[in-house]
């Protein structure tokens, strides 16, 4: 039984199993909800985003399909996968690719903008907001590119679908 | 080359012209030439946008002919309506407590313990991190605009990051930050007494306005579970002129919950929300949920999630009253949406309309103004919500009741000691007590939605309040009864009582009992067989409002309760029969004659419903009430019934078991009383399951009846045996003091209590609004709707259901009374859908008959030829359990309990994992639990039957204080209050903490009243002035119509302001780590923070110099001057602790790790009334350790020690333990709170034998 396709590879249902029964005895065991209950689907599900973000990761390395290990703790404490794939070795590599440029007019009218932060001589501040402004620039791109990477490349199963897809039948918006 | 399609679309170039897609099969790119009703041309390939002129109307059709590259085709379009501006409102929804805790909701979560990521999405952060990320947009994105709420986290990050209090200030400036809400928190004001909604609104108007500088207009109550119906009303006597939420008309979800259509609303989203005063809001209700725009956040380009924005905007247009519509863009704990202002540059530069703006909820309300002077008035009940709330941890619900009336009247006998007599008055304490009040009324919090921990954390809360209420009571009544003696009786309300009254007497030697007519019970007898000490229970007649009268006692016999034989009681009023088979059930009650039970059915019956332990459908679990439709009653099971007798009254005494139900019911009647006084004492073991408790009463036509915050309404029946997989929606409601069957206005034979006003297009709106506040000063809620529209009352959409459709001007029915082809229990059905045209009785009247039914309701009787009705009464008052259903055959529930496994049922952050002895969750309630309540009967309606005074009375008891068994008589009123009105809150003049002000002198008073029977009249009290709820506007004088609040202030002089500190020192800085609730004692005006890099100390006051001293590690210091709102910062130079002195308070801020070890002693004990305990905790620490026992709330006086601490070191925690007279068995453990670090002691049982 298939969980989810990435490219041409495939993510086996056992392999989830496999990889929540790891979690199941781990230290986080006793937190964990149940399996059976909706929030239990819904942690597979997140497994599952998990696994097949790894393998996009993977393949985009070029790295012959090894899959670099994506911890579910990181994920959920730094903000989601896309966080916690530039927690990895191949994330950051895959990152490093990332280019991105802002325009002088943006370098300026945050200058302008933000002289409470930036208090000096432009040419003196522009270098500073200039990489700050392009590494947050370098981060939406990379998220967007990442997503729209594993949305080209994985096809999830009924059953694996992402844990806030409303249409699955676990959503449950609380509230 | 062929054409494929083409379509109209909702989108326009510039001209405006409207767009055409035409869709091109195969080929080049071609010139596409549209001609006909509509021309224009494009050039393109695939779906080419060509833009269209037309001399025709929006909502008309344009034939038009489509040409490209060779192919021709004709089609029709819909012809749209330029102008249109989708408001993006960035946001996030913050609680402070839900199932994950206050510290990690505030800034830790990313470090809380493993079960705090087992519940988050991805995405979601903690408040300080989310104002940071919204700040970062904002200084990176020009246009970026936002909006801020809860003052929970809104206080510590104003505090604790005084370096963002310049550009928060320039952003509120620039108007691109709004500071929302007006509210404190988001608070379940259904749940709580309207007075701590009035608190609610002025500590959160305080704060946003005062300390922040912002301009709060919109009550921003996303996510509450429902609305109490005053709210509106409120809302605008703080000066709000908007509101906006997702949950109150249709349920949870909404009308569009599975895919449903929002054109099943009866009325458009925007529309005036007026409450039973008369007084509303412009609202906006949100038809996809305060979430809805946030889920394009996942979309993977910027085009897909423009597409998203256009699909809401397709879907909320239609019920749009003004061509604008407000996108939520934003869920619980957002940072800023991914595609926001991406979307904003794109599509704005690509289309002229509809407009895509990220924008504030103020833009928006002045776009809709802007083109609409008038909106459809709206009296609706906005529940029920998630009935769930009204009874999970119902034992919170009670003690918040007990709590809102101990600090209500405290608040008034202070208030008047520090006028009358220059007492000191506790402006700190009492602040505090009121916060926790508000804090505790948050909708995770009051509705019993949190998690285990949380629940204990909060009780922390509600004891905080109540000793403060205590305390400060009891000396506001030291400072007035000075010079009186005797047993001193305080009346809190403003009306003259006659009640009775328990007091605990220290009787002189040689007493054997007292002559008068009293009970003397729980009675402390020494060797020679003489009273020491009792509570005696006695009928104090004729106590004047607000004042006192003094009693005095004889020797005599003990007269404590005697049996009397047999299982029936009677006094002048009644006369009532329990019956032993039946569970002790009332088999017969008679008042006036009347037989008022249903025949072979029994009264005052337990019974328990089997639920679900979440929703099967909806899988959620604390906030629904989900029975299967499966139950057990009492009355299935033999009990025993005694019946005993009093000089002062009679009762029977009930003990039976069954199921998971232990239960021992007293029902006492006593001479020179009509009211019937109940409690139910149960200790229960089950698991979901909910008890209700039962009066089957016959009145033939009668309505439900509640009240709610400072009004009356009708309510419709439940709907409480099926089962909830197949039917969701039982209709249970909260009511405040009562509820009852009754009719609360009626026409001709017919009762009526929920309306339809069905309009014609031929009425005024300025009559609409008239007719619903006619109609709801008498109680009637109302849906005003429109003759073309969808009817109300289908209980696959709206939440509640009507009894009577009123129509007005051209409608279907003609004019004239129209009764209803079937009674009104035959249609009310689980599932029920009423809106067919004979479901319900319709009045149809001519536009120009309004005025005249306007006049006719006055006294809530419609006079119809041929027809009369003779109301009876019967209300059942509640002492904080506010659950009720009544069900269409006339059965009164009353929810005492229920227990919840669902999620998040027994979810624990912070280990070690604790739960009650028996090892269940918190939120099974297994121990013992007291119902007090009381029945009134009468002939006529709820006015006739005195209901609100009862209602109040049974909730402030007398108040007895035994200065002597024999003294001087004497009686007084402290204060005149106008006849037919009731004083809700009496307290000082101003709020100057709540305003970022020190106290200073009491300089005046402040009262509230409202107006509780639907009446008019005029308002005449020298030296008092009219004035809006938060006191900052003199509003002109003019008669209290039926259902006003209003707020009434004079100059007096007081005494000064009496310094308040936390119980322990040092106060940790970062309070909300301890998960305590609210900013500690005094809301700290200045407030000092240690990081790794910096200490700070800031002021949030408004006005005067703060001026002290940091001192850093014991050793070094800094001093500082602080103009209003400003603050400093010094390098940390490896400082690991910087204290404050401030105000009477130490402030200690504290980096590291903290150790703290703790071990409690005896893990059971157990005790009998009079005898003493202790629990004991064996602690080592190396920092200042805050400690707190929590118990639940009728523990208090068992254990009376409670909020403490100790610095650090090795050292014994000794609580005291107090044996009472009631036996029952309950839990405790120890709160420790150190250096931003919590853990709880392992629970002890405390049992107190009989």
């Amino acid at each position: 039984m298939i969980a989810a396709t990435v490219g041409e590879e495939t993510v086996s249902a056992a392999e989830v199993e496999e990889r929540l029964t790891t979690l199941y005895a781990g230290p986080l065991a006793a937190r964990l909800p149940h399996p059976g209950s909706p929030e239990g689907r819904n942690l597979r599900r997140w497994l599952v985003q998990l696994m097949t973000m790894e393998r996009v990761v993977a393949q985009e390395c070029d790295l012959g399909g090894e899959a670099v290990p994506v911890a579910l703790p990181v994920a959920l404490r730094t903000g989601g996968v896309v966080a916690a794939v530039l927690a990895t070795p191949a994330g950051r590599a895959l990152f490093e690719r990332v280019h991105a440029d802002v325009p002088p007019e943006e370098v300026r009218g945050y200058y302008d903008r933000n002289r409470d932060r930036h208090p000096g001589r432009f040419e003196e501040e522009s270098p500073r907001i200039e990489a700050h402004l392009v590494h947050a620039r370098r981060e939406a791109l990379f998220a967007r590119w990442l997503e729209a990477r594993h949305r080209e490349k994985v096809t999830l199963m009924p059953g694996y679908e992402h844990p806030g897809d409303p249409r699955q039948p676990d959503a449950t918006h609380r509230h | 080359m062929r054409i494929a399609e083409i379509a109209g679309t909702e989108l326009f170039a510039e001209g405006p012209r409207q767009i055409v897609r035409v869709t091109l099969e195969e080929g080049a790119p071609a010139e596409v030439v549209i001609t006909g009703e509509a021309t224009g041309s494009a050039t393109g390939a695939g779906v080419v946008e060509v833009p269209v002129e037309t001399g025709r109307a929006p909502g008309e059709t344009a034939a038009v002919t489509v040409r490209a590259g060779g192919d021709e085709k004709t089609a029709e379009f819909v012809v749209a309506e330029p102008g249109w501006t989708v408001w993006m409102v960035s946001h996030f929804h913050y609680d402070p407590v839900w199932w994950n805790t206050q510290a990690a909701y505030t800034t830790t979560w990313d470090t809380a313990g493993d079960a705090a990521q087992a519940g988050r999405s991805a995405f979601q952060h903690a408040g300080f991190e989310l104002v940071l990320l919204h700040l970062e947009t904002a200084r990176r994105e020009p246009g970026y605009k936002f909006v801020l709420a809860e003052v929970d986290y809104l206080k510590p990050f104003w505090d604790a990051h005084p370096e963002h209090r310049a550009y928060l200030r320039r952003l509120i400036l620039e108007g691109r930050v709004e500071i929302m809400g007006g509210t404190y928190n988001e608070p379940n004001t259904n749940l709580t007494s309207a007075e701590s909604t009035i608190r609610n609104l002025v500590h959160g108007a305080g704060f946003q306005r005062d300390v922040l500088g912002g301009d709060p207009r919109t009550a921003w109550q996303l996510d509450a579970f429902g609305h109490d119906p005053q709210f509106p009303g409120l809302a605008a006597a703080a000066g709000l002129t908007s509101s906006s939420w997702a949950r109150g008309p249709f349920h949870q979800w909404g009308p569009m919950l599975g895919g449903g259509d929002p054109r099943r609303m009866q009325f458009p989203a925007e529309f005036d929300w007026v409450a039973p005063s008369g007084d509303g809001v412009l609202t906006h209700y949100m038809p996809g949920h305060y979430s809805a725009g946030w889920w394009m956040d996942s979309a993977t380009t910027v085009d897909e999630a423009a597409a998203e924005v256009c699909k809401w905007f397709l879907a909320l247009k239609r019920v749009a009253a003004t061509r604008n519509v407000l996108l939520p863009v934003g869920t619980d704990y957002t940072p800023p949406n991914k595609w926001i202002m991406d979307i904003q540059r794109e599509w704005n530069a690509r289309y002229a309309w509809p407009r895509f703006v990220c924008g504030l909820p103020k833009e928006f309300f002045a776009a809709v103004r802007a083109e609409r002077a008038e909106f459809l008035p709206q009296t609706r009940d906005m529940n029920p919500v998630y009935t769930g709330k009204d009874v999970s941890f119902v034992d919170t619900k009670q003690v918040q009741r007990r709590a809102e009336v101990v600090v209500a009247d405290a608040e008034k006998f202070a208030t008047l000691a520090a006028v009358r007599n220059r007492a000191g008055y506790p402006f700190a304490l009492m602040d505090k007590a009121w916060r926790q009040l508000v804090y505790g009324a948050h909708h995770d919090a009051i509705t019993g939605s949190e998690s285990d921990q949380v629940y204990l954390d909060l009780l922390t809360g509600w004891r905080e309040a109540y000793t403060i209420g205590s305390t400060t009571l009891d000396g506001a009544l030291r400072v007035l009864g000075a010079g009186l003696s005797g047993v001193v009786v305080w009346n809190p309300s403003s009306w003259p009582r006659t009640d009775v009254v328990r007091a605990r007497l220290t009787l002189p030697p040689g007493w054997r009992g007292i002559a008068e007519p009293v009970v003397v019970e729980n009675a402390v007898v020494d060797g020679d067989g003489f009273l020491t000490e009792a509570d005696v229970v006695f009928l104090a007649e004729d106590v004047p409002p607000l004042g006192y009268r003094t009693f005095s006692f004889t020797p005599g016999v003990n007269a404590g309760w005697l049996p009397a034989g047999g299982t029936s009681i009677a006094n002048d009023t009644h006369a009532i029969t329990a019956d032993p088979a039946r569970g002790g059930g009332v088999s017969s009650w008679v008042t006036g004659g009347r037989e008022l039970l249903q025949p072979g059915q029994v009264g005052n019956e337990l019974v328990v419903h089997d639920e679900y332990p979440a929703h099967p459908k909806f899988h959620e679990g604390p906030w629904h009430l989900v029975p299967k439709g499966t139950r057990t009653r009492s009355s299935e099971s033999a009990a025993e019934v005694v019946a005993e007798r009093s000089a002062a009254g009679e009762r029977l005494v009930v003990r039976g078991a069954f199921g998971p139900v232990a239960y021992v019911q007293e029902i006492t009647i006593w001479h020179g009383l009509r009211r019937v006084d109940l409690v139910t004492r149960l200790d229960f073991d089950g698991a979901d399951q909910l008890v209700r408790l039962r009066w089957p009463v016959a009145i033939d036509h009668a309505l439900p009846v509640s009240e709610v915050g400072n009004a009356v309404v009708g309510r419709g029946f439940a709907l409480i045996d099926a089962d909830t997989a197949d039917h969701p929606w039982t209709l249970d409601n909260p009511a405040h003091n009562w509820f009852a069957l009754s009719a609360t206005c009626r026409i001709g034979g017919r009762p009526i209590g929920v309306a339809e006003i069905v309009a014609g297009p031929d009425v005024p709106v300025a009559a609409l609004r008239a007719l619903a506040v006619a109609l709801v000063k008498q109680g009637v809620t109302a849906t005003v709707s429109r003759a073309d529209g969808p009817r109300y009352g289908d209980l696959a959409v709206d939440s509640n259901l009507p009894d009577v459709r009123i129509a007005v001007g051209e409608t279907p029915w003609p004019k004239g009374w129209h009764p209803a082809a079937r009674p009104l229990t035959e249609v009310w059905v689980p599932s029920a859908d009423l809106t067919a045209v004979d479901a319900l009785p319709v009045l149809s009247i001519g536009a120009g008959d309004v005025g005249a039914l306007i006049d006719d309701l006055a006294d809530a009787v419609v006079e119809v030829a041929g027809e009369s009705y003779e109301p009876y009464t019967v209300g059942l008052i509640n002492r904080g359990v506010p659950g009720f259903a009544v069900e269409p055959g006339g059965a009164l529930n009353l929810s005492l309990l229920r227990s919840c496994t669902g999620w998040p049922s027994g979810i624990w952050i912070d280990p070690p994992r604790r739960t009650v002895p028996d090892g269940s969750n918190f939120q099974l309630q297994h121990w013992t639990h007291a119902f007090e309540y009381a029945l009134v009967a009468g002939p006529g309606d709820w006015r006739d039957t005195g209901l609100v005074h009862e209602g109040h009375d049974v909730n402030h008891p007398l108040i007895a204080r035994d200065q002597g068994v024999r003294g001087e008589p004497a009686a007084g009123s402290l204060l005149d209050v106008p006849a037919g009105l009731v004083l809700t809150a009496l307290k000082p003049a101003g709020n100057p903490i709540a305003t970022g002000r020190l106290p200073g002198a009491v300089t005046g008073m402040t009262m509230r009243l409202y107006e509780p029977h639907g009446r008019t009249g005029q308002l005449d009290l020298p030296g008092w002035r009219r004035t809006d709820l938060l006191e900052t506007r003199e509003l002109p004088a003019g008669p209290v119509t039926g259902m006003d609040v209003v707020t009434l202030t004079r100059d007096a002089d007081g005494g000064g302001a009496v310094p308040g500190a936390e119980p322990f020192q040092p106060v940790f800085t970062r309070y909300w780590l301890h998960n305590t609730g609210p900013a500690p004692v005094g809301n700290l005006p200045v407030a000092v923070h240690l990081t790794e890099e910096t200490v700070t100390v800031a002021s949030s006051l408004v006005e005067g110099v703060a001026e002290g001293v940091v001192t850093l590690d014991g050793g070094q210091t800094r001093a500082f001057t602080l103009a209003p709102g400003a603050f400093r910062a010094w390098p940390n130079e490896g400082w690991t602790t910087a204290r404050l002195e401030f105000d009477g308070q130490t402030f200690e801020d504290r980096l590291g790790p903290a150790r703290l070890d703790a071990t409690t002693e005896t893990p059971h004990l157990a005790l009998r009334a009079g005898e003493r305990s202790e629990i004991v905790i064996r602690l080592t620490c190396d920092a200042p350790v805050q400690a707190q026992l929590i118990s639940p709330w009728h523990t208090y006086d068992l254990l009376p020690v409670w909020n403490t601490g100790v610095g650090p070191g090795r050292h014994e925690l000794r609580f005291p333990v107090v044996g009472g007279h009631l036996p029952g068995r309950w839990w405790a453990l120890v709160k420790l709170g150190s250096a931003g670090r919590v853990h709880y002691t392992e629970p002890v049982t405390v049992e107190v034998l009989p």
